[in-house]
């Protein structure tokens, strides 16, 4: 049994040592000979003090003294020295041996090598240091145990205002006992995630003011028990610009939803995003109907909708905008005439993201133009009668004058004699190629059928009627 | 553009030649003195001249229209107007009667009614009808 604990003690990885009361050393094993360069026979020559560096014995003999007082183990950390005159860094646990009756005959440590761990405790805090965020870590009573310089100039505070300081002095006021609570409760249910989520989280510095911030919250597990490392932003630049991307936004959705105009904003599929108040008067659709759905399934009518398709085509190709004229179907049924004036949002490589169309209802501007055609035809047509009453009634009535004329004359033989055949009531019906006629009469039918002809009134002349038949 | 004749004289005013023409032959058998006019201005110029006793004119010729109605009124107020157009609608008409016109007719007019208007407002004037 002896020789198995001395076969344990001898490979055990941590170098163990045993020291009388006085300090003189008793005992070593293998690893505490390699951890400190010295052999085992030189150890054994050696007191426990000789390995301590001049400057922390004080400390390490008040910490023996406590060990032998109260008979409890304690752990601490101090740098050993080498026999090549280095020192090496070291966790040792130190315990009293007794007697069977509880006297402390003398002390045992366990030593290990603490060099891998501050390297790494060394690199953690490098890594914190240089972080672009703010970083900071508490245990679980919320204490600050470490903190960057970003906190130091994102609170206010030196560092050593914060170390040892509860994290609730970063809180502002209001949300300090809020805070205490949901600390308590990430630590008994600790995973990474982001801290608040949902709601806006406040930090205040030194000086009172407070500020928007994002907190990030990773759970670390060290040998000292559970700690937090929190990282913290700071959002004031985007708040403002939140806020002022916002009131942009309110802006634009003040302007679109007054807007007399239509307003329709189509992804690269056709699917309607944004349909304005206008879009909804017209149509008789609310925005919430029409989202997502395109505008040939709902408002185009049939007739129409391989026109739009093509307009929507070339502008989803790169054509950076174009103006069109369609009907809008309305819910029921009704056609609105649409005007409108299409362009296009691309992203940086070009690619057509988005087809904003806007569109004036013209249908009432139609309908009047259409009625102030038919009066201006009328009026075109009151014109033209008058122009052809003129061009028809005045040598129509030379004609019948003059026939009239002739009839009398040629009843009363005075002036043609028996040259002028006409007699009785129809006398004015002249077979007109029947020579000859009076010089006056025929020259004026001429021309009159002439200009007529000119006015595209087509003349019948019936020239083998009898007359007087 | 002138027949004497020591009898009463009728102005007619008429752009279209064949028109006047017949309108003087028509006129002149009623044993009137005929002045002829071809156009607005030249039957203001021959109002001034001759005194007519009768103005028989058409509406729409050059220099013509109600404006020129309204002129001819001014410089002969107490002489008949008789007014012979091609297009008269009812407002065109009320506006010519309005003006003093005392006879209108609308084209083709029949020449036994314009003749019979014409001796009815030229009462006594009117020498004697050439049978």
């Amino acid at each position: 049994m002896q020789k198995h604990f001395e076969d344990i003690f001898e490979a055990a990885v941590d170098a163990i040592g045993y020291a009388a009361s006085d300090e003189a050393i008793l005992l070593v094993n293998r690893a505490f000979s390699e951890l400190t360069g010295f052999s085992k026979e030189e150890l054994l020559r050696m007191n426990a003090r000789d390995l301590i560096p001049e400057q922390h014995r004080e400390q390490r003999d008040r910490v023996v003294a406590q060990v032998l007082q109260t008979g409890r183990p304690v752990e601490y950390e101090i740098d050993y020295l080498r026999k090549n005159g280095s020192q090496v860094p070291v966790s040792i646990t130190l315990f009293a041996v007794k007697e069977d009756d509880g006297k402390p005959t003398g002390l045992a440590a366990i030593v290990r090598d603490f060099t891998e761990r501050k390297r790494a405790v060394e690199q953690f805090r490098l890594v914190v240091e240089a972080s672009p965020n703010g970083m900071l870590m508490v245990d679980e009573d919320g204490t600050i145990l470490l903190v960057n310089q970003q906190i130091e100039q994102l609170f206010g505070y030196e560092r050593a205002e914060l170390i040892g300081q509860p994290v609730e002095m970063l809180v502002p006021q209001r949300m300090r006992s809020h805070h205490a609570g949901d600390r308590a409760k990430f630590f008994a249910h600790s995973e990474s995630r982001a801290m608040g989520k949902g709601r806006d989280l406040y930090g205040v510095r030194k000086n009172g003011q407070e500020f928007p911030l994002e907190i990030g919250l990773n759970p670390v597990r060290t040998p000292d028990g559970l700690r937090v490392l929190a990282s913290i932003v700071d959002i004031s630049g985007r708040k403002r610009a939140e806020q002022a991307l916002q009131k942009e936004r309110d802006f634009i959705d003040a302007v679109l939803e007054t807007a007399g105009a239509l307003v329709v904003v189509l992804d690269r599929e056709g699917r309607i995003l944004r349909f304005n108040r206008a879009c909804e008067q017209v149509t008789g659709y609310s925005s919430e109907e029409v989202m997502g759905r395109t505008v040939w399934d709902l408002f185009i009518i049939p007739d129409e909708v391989a026109g739009v398709k093509a307009v929507f085509e070339r502008l989803r190709g790169g054509e950076p905008r174009s103006d069109y004229e369609n009907y809008w179907m309305g819910k029921g049924g009704f056609l609105r005439r649409i005007s409108w004036s299409n362009t296009v949002i691309a992203d940086f490589g070009g690619k057509v993201d988005y087809v904003v169309s806007s569109g004036l209802d013209i249908t009432d501007i139609k309908s009047m133009q259409e009625q102030l055609r038919k009066t201006e035809r009328i009026a075109e047509l009151g014109t033209l009668a008058s122009g052809m009453a003129h061009e028809i009634g005045t040598p129509m009535n030379v004609i019948l004058g003059r026939a009239l004329l002739w009839r009398v004359l040629s009843t009363k033989g005075r002036r043609f004699g028996s040259d002028f055949p006409l007699t009785g009531p129809r006398a004015w019906l002249l077979p007109l190629h029947q020579p000859p006629l009076p010089e006056k009469f025929d020259r004026r039918l001429v021309i009159f059928c002439r200009n007529l002809r000119q006015k595209g009134v087509v003349i019948c002349c019936n020239s083998h009627q009898t007359l007087g038949s | 553009m002138t027949q004497d004749r020591k009898s009463a004289v009728v102005l007619i005013a008429e752009d279209d030649r064949e028109m006047r023409s017949l309108l003087c032959d028509e006129l002149y058998d009623l044993g009137l003195s005929i002045r002829e006019a071809a156009d607005g201005d030249e039957a203001l110029r021959s109002v001034l001249d001759t005194r007519p006793a009768l103005i028989l004119t058409d509406l729409r010729m050059p220099a013509g229209g109600l404006d020129y109605i309204a002129r001819l009124r001014t410089f002969a107020p107490g002489v008949p107007l008789v007014l012979i157009t091609s297009f008269g609608d009812q407002q065109t008409k009320a506006n010519a009667l309005a003006l003093g016109v005392e006879a209108y007719f609308d084209k083709p007019v029949r020449i036994s009614e314009l003749k019979e208007a014409v001796r009815r407002l030229l009462g006594p004037a009117l020498d004697g009808e050439i049978d």
